[in-house]
């Protein structure tokens, strides 16, 4: 049953994801000239806990002032590194992540002295990436690492642990069901007492 | 015959020579064979070795500060700010009343259906923030492609013509995701059920109708669509 509602929800997840591809394939542009390039993520370290996952690595000589990357098929489940690392004897490269649009920067750094520059995040569908080189040509390696899905992600328990209830057959609540029954058994002795004690006192 | 044979190596030559290696972009995505002789510390190609080693060193230096994959995920933000993460918090005033032990056989019977809970509780999570990041995608491209239309009017009339397409694709998803919500509504209100069937074997009879039920409503409400 659970195998089955499992499978239901991955294709259902699939055609969801194959309903919206045509609306988030990448940043959205007008600019016909911009022909990102899609960054395509293998599989990676299938035994390692922490770094199994998916991942692109690619080599870059860059002629051109800027290029554009993208990477889909991403979870908000999933944290993403990215990272950006120049040769040491090319200038500086700056890489900006975009979400939505080209001109909507998200996140953006520069490779500078260290040669240099990552970052972590998590999204939905798809990012892009857009690389301006100082110099030219510069020659630049990108990783992208996209890690499983975590498995718990944060979803806290919404149980009252250790609430109170009925429970059959315990006799757990034993004053609750019969308070009824004690206080006149109570009454019923002090009124006894009372009664005796008066009598008493007639004697 | 002669002739054209010679104009089309003249043609090829003359293709060859305009595309020297330094007029084009020179971009390698590195393969699972790469992967593999990087790792045994093979050479690859010379001209992006020093680049590629730094950034696996760059990389392995990160992963290092991390004690799992769960502790690296909380520690990352959107890449947006706007961007819609799952929230699977639950307050004091909606949370759920529970009366099995931890041990034994109703713990047993519990395991099961609040598994299947959990699952669908995360898959609404991840419809809704699709939903969310496709709107907010959808919106922010339509003010980006108004605002540059007005620039030239040939690009005004081509927008006009993508701008449909993009409020067209919207509706559809809005129609796929009110399908998808009402079958994982269905799937939701199963685990419950099946929660309450644990309940009144092992617990409280009715935990249904005095709790489950409000917790439907209450996620129902959460992730219904209201645009």
């Amino acid at each position: 049953m659970k195998q089955n509602c499992l499978k239901i929800a991955t294709l259902f997840f699939v055609l969801l994801c194959l309903s919206q591809h045509s609306l988030l394939a990448q940043p959205f542009t007008l600019d016909d000239n911009i022909k990102p390039v899609e960054l395509t993520l293998i599989d990676y370290k299938k035994e390692d806990t922490l770094k199994k996952g998916r991942i692109n690595i690619t080599e870059v000589t860059q002629v051109k002032d800027t290029l554009y990357y993208f990477v889909k098929g991403l979870s908000m489940f999933s944290p993403v590194y990215f990272g950006i690392t120049a040769k040491a004897e090319s200038g500086n490269v700056k890489a900006y992540l975009c979400k939505d649009n080209w001109k909507t920067v998200n996140q953006e750094g520069e490779t500078g002295s260290k040669f240099h520059w990552d970052t972590k995040f998590k999204t939905e569908g798809d990012f892009g990436i857009m690389v301006v080189v100082e110099n030219k040509p510069t020659d630049y390696a990108l990783v992208v690492w996209v890690g499983n899905e975590a498995k718990d992600v944060g979803i806290t328990s919404p149980f009252k642990e250790g609430a109170a209830a009925d429970k059959k057959g315990k006799g757990g609540n034993f004053f609750k069901d019969n308070l009824m029954y004690i206080i006149i058994g109570v009454l019923v002795v002090i009124i006894a007492l009372l009664f005796v004690k008066l009598k008493n006192r007639k004697q | 015959m002669k002739i054209i044979i010679a104009m089309l190596i003249c043609f090829s030559s003359l293709t060859v020579w305009s595309q020297n290696e330094g007029d084009n972009d020179v971009i390698r995505q590195l393969g699972e064979d790469d992967l593999t002789r990087l790792e045994q510390n093979n050479q690859i190609d010379a001209a992006g070795r020093g680049a590629v080693d730094d950034a696996i060193g760059h990389f392995n230096t990160v992963m290092g500060l991390y004690n799992d994959a769960q502790d690296l995920y909380n520690s990352s933000q959107t890449l947006s700010n706007g961007e819609c993460s799952p929230d699977f918090t639950t307050s004091d005033n909606a949370m759920l009343p529970s009366s099995c032990p931890r041990v034994g056989e109703c713990a047993e019977c519990y395991r099961s259906a609040v598994g299947e809970l959990n699952f669908v509780r995360r898959q609404l999570g991840r419809l809704g923030c699709i939903y969310q990041n496709t709107k907010n995608f959808t919106t922010s491209a339509i003010a980006f492609g108004d605002n540059a239309s007005g620039i030239h009017a040939v690009t005004g009339l081509a927008w006009q013509n993508a701008r449909g397409e993009i409020v067209a694709s919207m509706n559809h998803f809005k129609g796929t995701y009110d399908r998808k919500y009402i079958d994982m509504i269905g799937s939701l209100e199963r685990a419950l059920k099946a929660i309450d069937r644990c309940e009144s074997q092992y617990g409280q009879d009715g935990w249904f109708q005095r709790s489950g039920f409000i917790y439907l409503e209450f996620l129902k409400d959460k992730y219904k669509r209201n645009d």
